[in-house]
C-alpha cells in the first residue's frame, strides 16, 4: 500500500426524504448514512460488512455520485502524486470525466443492465461512446472481457433475460472492467455465484490488482469471501461506521460488541458443526427513528446505562484499528 | 452418521423429516429454449424429489439449470422460448404439466410458493410492498382490507424489518437489496405453502439476518410441516438446512445424498472440486483452488458426460456413454453419475 490514499472519505453523509401525503410533502428522513469516515489505499482492498439495510449500497452510491451525498467529502488522487479532488464538488460533466476511473458492479444485476441491449452491445457501450476501441478490435475487447469473467464469447449476442442470476452478475462485472478503473465498488458483486466460479472472479479481482494496482470498496456479506479479500475492513451499523481496521484486527480480536456478535453468526460448512450463533436480541432499529446514544445499545449484551445518553466517540486503539463503544477505552 | 447435535444449540434441521411421503417429484424433466442460435437444453433430465417436511438443498455451477428447474415446477418458464420437452413433475401424485392456467394459479401461492432469486424483477415497481403481500393474502386466504394489512405489517415484522408500520407503505426502490429479498419472503410464506422454493434466499443477506430467516423457516416447516427446495451456493446453508442434497451440473443431476454424506465424503469429481473452491479452505494470500475451465454451453453440451472437458480422471469412456445417476453402494440413497467412482476417490 502506498502512503497517499486513492480515496479518503470525511463524514460522508446521505439522507433520503420521507414523504407523505397528496403534496408528497417531506416528514422526515431516512439517515441512511450518517457520518463515516475511512479511507481506501492504493492496491489496497476495504471491505464495508454490516447488517441488511446498513447503508452499505448508498454509501457505495454516494461516493459514485450516482445519488447525491447529503453532506461530507471523498478526496480522491488518482495518482500518487496527483492533487486530491474532492468528488463531491466535481460538476456534473467534470464528474463524468471521472467515472472512467471509478466503476461500481451493482447488487441487483437484472435492475443495472438495459434489457433490450445485447450483453455485447451492453460491454462495448462505454468503450465504443468514448472511441476507445471500433469494429473488429472492438470486438475483440468484448469477447476478451467475457473469457474473463468465465462467460463463452459467443453469449455477446444474447440478451440479459435470457441469463442464469449468475451470468447476468459476471456480464455486470465485464462492463466495470471495460475502461480499466483504478477504484471499483463491487458491492455484493460476487454473491449469486456458486463458489467455483466465486472463486475464480475473486482470483481474478486480486490479479488484476496485482497487475493494475486496482483499488477496491468491496461490499458483501459473506464474511468467508470478506476475510479472504480484504486489507482492511470497516463494519457499518445503522448508517455508522462502529469499527474498523486490518483483516486480521476485526477478525481476530474484534473489539466492538456488533462485530463480535456479526463474526459468531458465520455459518459453517459442515453439517456435522452446526454451532450455536449468538443471537441479537431485540427489533433491529431503524434508520427512520435511529436510537439515541450508541444506536446499537437496543441490542447490546453489555450495554450500560451511559449508552442510551452519549454516542461513542471513535477510539484508537491500536495501529489504526478503531472501534466507537463506551467500553473501549 | 451421527445426527446428535451440541446441548443447547437451536433447532437445527437435523431432526428427521416427519415421513416419507414424497411430495414433490420431478422425474427426467427437460425444459429446454428455442432461441435464434438454437437450442438451450438448459435442464435437460432432471431428476430429483422432496420429501413431506423436509429440505432439499440444490447446488451447482451457475447456469446449470437451477433456476430453471424450479420455474418449471411453478409452469412460470416463459414459453416461447421455453418448451418442456420430456419428463414429469408430480406434485401430491399429480403431474402438474397436465394443468391448466386456472388451475396452475390455484396451486401457485396456496400450495407451492417461490422466494426468486432476483427480488427487483419479482415485485411490482408500481405497488407498495404493503400492497403485495395484502394482495396474496386476500386472494389466498380470503382476509378482509384491514386484517390484510396486520398481517402485511407481522410478516415484515417476522422478517426482520425495523419499523414495519411504516415500511408498509415503501415501494421496492426505497428499500435495500436484503430488505427486498425479505419482502419477497415474507410474501411467500404468507399463504403457508406445503411446497416453498427458495431460490438463493438469503443472497443479498447478512450473516445475522440470514440466521433469523432459517430460523423462520425452520419455525415453518415443524409448525406446519412445509417442505423446502432450496436452492443455493452458499454450502454454509446447505449444511445447516438441508436433509439432502442434490448437486447439478450441465443441466442434470450429478450426485445426490444425506447432506452429512454429501459434505463427508463427495464422491463426484464436479462436488469435490466444488468444495475444494470454498474461500475457508485456503489460508492467506493462497490462490483459490477453482475448478479449471469454463462451465459448456448449454447449447451445446459434451457428449458423454458433461463434466469430462473439466475432469482431471476422464477417460475416453467419458466421452463415449453418459454416466447415469447410480446408487453408490446398492439399496443406499446416496448416488453419482461417474464412471470412475473409485479413482475419484484419490481426488
Ligand atoms: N431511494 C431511497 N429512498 C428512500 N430510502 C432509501 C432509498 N435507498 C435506500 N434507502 C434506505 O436507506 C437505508 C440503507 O439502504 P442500503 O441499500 O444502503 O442498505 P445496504 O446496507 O446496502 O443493505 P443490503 O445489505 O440489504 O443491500 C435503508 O433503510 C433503505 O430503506
Ligand atoms: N429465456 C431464456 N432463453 C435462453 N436461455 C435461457 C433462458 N433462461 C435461461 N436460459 C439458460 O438456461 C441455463 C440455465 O439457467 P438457470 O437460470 O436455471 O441457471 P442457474 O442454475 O439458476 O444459475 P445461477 O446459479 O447463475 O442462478 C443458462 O445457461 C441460461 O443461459
Ligand atoms: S464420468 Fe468421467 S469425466 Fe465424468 S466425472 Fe466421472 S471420471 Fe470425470
Ligand atoms: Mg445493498
Ligand atoms: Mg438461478
Amino acid at each position: 500500500m502506498n502512503t497517499s490514499p486513492i480515496l479518503e472519505v470525511v463524514d460522508l453523509q446521505k439522507w433520503f426524504p420521507i414523504r407523505s401525503g397528496v403534496f408528497s410533502r417531506p416528514v422526515g428522513e431516512v439517515k441512511a448514512v450518517d457520518g463515516i469516515s475511512f479511507h481506501v489505499g492504493r492496491k489496497e482492498t476495504l471491505s464495508i460488512v454490516g447488517e441488511s439495510g446498513c447503508g452499505k449500497t448508498t454509501a457505495g452510491r454516494s461516493l459514485l455520485r450516482l445519488i447525491e451525498p447529503t453532506g461530507g467529502s471523498a478526496m480522491y488522487r488518482a495518482e500518487p502524486d496527483s492533487e486530491p479532488v474532492d468528488l463531491f464538488k466535481l460538476s456534473a460533466s467534470e464528474m463524468r470525466a471521472r467515472r472512467d476511473d471509478l466503476q461500481i458492479i451493482f447488487q441487483d444485476p437484472y435492475g443495472s443492465l438495459n434489457p433490450r441491449l445485447t450483453v455485447g452491445n451492453a460491454i462495448a457501450e462505454p468503450l465504443a461512446v468514448r472511441g476507445l476501441a471500433h469494429g473488429s478490435e472492438l470486438q475483440d475487447r468484448v469477447e476478451g472481457l467475457l473469457k474473463l469473467v468465465g462467460l463463452r464469447p459467443e453469449v455477446a449476442n444474447r440478451y440479459p433475460h435470457e441469463f442464469s442470476g449468475g451470468q447476468r452478475q459476471r456480464v455486470g462485472i465485464a462492463r466495470a472492467l471495460a475502461l480499466k478503473p483504478k477504484l471499483i465498488v463491487c458491492d455484493e458483486a460476487v454473491s449469486a455465484l456458486d463458489v467455483s466460479i466465486q472463486a475464480q472472479v475473486i482470483n481474478l479481482l486480486k490479479d488484476l490488482q496485482d497487475e493494475f494496482g486496482l483499488s477496491y470498496i468491496f461490499i458483501a456479506h459473506d464474511l468467508s469471501v470478506v476475510r479472504y479479500i480484504s486489507d482492511r475492513v470497516a463494519v457499518m451499523y445503522l448508517g455508522r461506521l462502529v469499527e474498523q481496521g486490518t483483516t486480521e484486527q476485526i477478525f481476530n480480536d474484534p473489539k466492538h460488541p456488533y462485530t463480535q456478535a456479526l463474526l459468531s453468526s458465520i455459518p459453517s460448512p459442515d453439517p456435522t458443526r452446526r454451532k450455536a450463533r449468538v443471537h441479537l436480541e431485540g427489533d433491529v432499529p431503524s434508520p427512520i427513528h435511529p436510537p439515541s446514544g450508541c444506536h446499537f445499545h437496543t441490542r447490546c449484551p453489555v450495554v450500560e446505562p451511559r449508552c442510551a445518553d452519549v454516542y461513542p466517540e471513535s477510539i484508537e486503539i491500536e495501529g489504526g484499528h478503531c472501534a466507537s463503544c463506551h467500553l473501549i477505552s | 452418521m451421527s445426527r446428535e447435535r451440541t446441548k443447547g444449540a437451536p433447532a437445527t434441521a437435523s431432526t428427521d423429516p416427519s415421513s416419507n411421503e414424497v411430495l414433490l417429484e420431478v422425474q427426467g424433466l427437460k425444459t429446454w429454449f428455442h432461441t435464434d442460435e438454437g437450442i438451450a437444453k438448459a435442464v435437460d433430465g432432471v431428476t430429483y424429489s422432496v420429501r413431506k417436511g423436509e429440505t432439499l438443498g440444490v447446488v451447482g455451477e451457475s447456469g446449470c439449470g437451477k433456476s430453471v428447474t424450479a420455474l418449471s415446477v411453478m409452469q412460470l418458464v416463459p414459453r416461447p422460448p421455453g418448451e418442456f420437452e420430456g419428463g414429469k413433475i408430480m406434485f401430491r401424485g399429480q403431474d402438474l404439466l397436465s394443468k391448466s392456467d386456472a388451475e396452475m394459479r390455484e396451486i401457485r401461492g396456496d400450495e407451492i410458493a417461490m422466494i426468486f432469486q432476483e427480488p427487483m424483477s419479482a415485485l411490482n415497481p408500481v405497488f407498495t410492498v404493503g400492497d403485495q403481500i395484502m394482495e396474496t393474502v386476500m386472494l389466498h386466504r380470503g382476509l378482509d382490507k384491514e386484517a390484510a394489512r396486520a398481517h402485511a405489517v407481522e410478516m415484515l415484522r417476522k422478517v426482520g424489518i425495523p419499523s414495519p408500520e411504516e415500511r408498509v407503505d415503501e415501494y421496492p426502490h426505497q428499500l435495500s437489496g436484503g430488505m427486498r429479498q425479505r419482502v419477497m419472503i415474507a410474501i411467500a410464506m404468507s399463504c403457508d405453502p406445503s411446497l416453498l422454493i427458495a431460490d438463493e434466499p438469503t443472497t443479498a443477506l447478512d450473516v445475522t439476518i440470514q440466521a433469523q430467516i432459517l430460523d423462520l423457516i425452520r419455525e415453518l416447516q415443524e409448525a406446519e410441516g412445509m417442505s423446502m427446495l432450496l436452492i443455493t451456493h452458499d454450502l454454509a446453508v446447505v449444511a445447516e438446512t438441508a436433509h439432502h442434497v442434490a448437486v447439478m451440473y450441465a443441466g442434470k443431476v450429478v450426485e445426490y445424498a444425506p447432506v452429512e454424506e454429501l459434505f463427508a465424503s463427495p464422491r463426484h469429481p464436479y462436488t469435490i472440486g466444488l468444495f475444494r473452491s470454498l474461500p475457508d479452505l485456503a489460508t492467506e494470500g493462497e490462490r483459490l483452488e477453482t475448478i479449471p475451465g469454463i462451465v459448456p454451453s448449454a447449447f451445446n453440451f459434451p457428449s458423454g458426460c458433461r463434466f469430462r472437458t473439466r475432469c482431471s480422471i476422464a477417460t475416453e469412456r467419458c466421452a463415449s456413454e453418459e454416466p447415469l445417476l447410480l446408487a453408490i453402494v446398492e439399496g443406499e440413497e446416496h448416488t453419482a453419475a461417474c464412471h470412475h467412482l473409485e479413482e475419484a476417490k484419490e481426488l
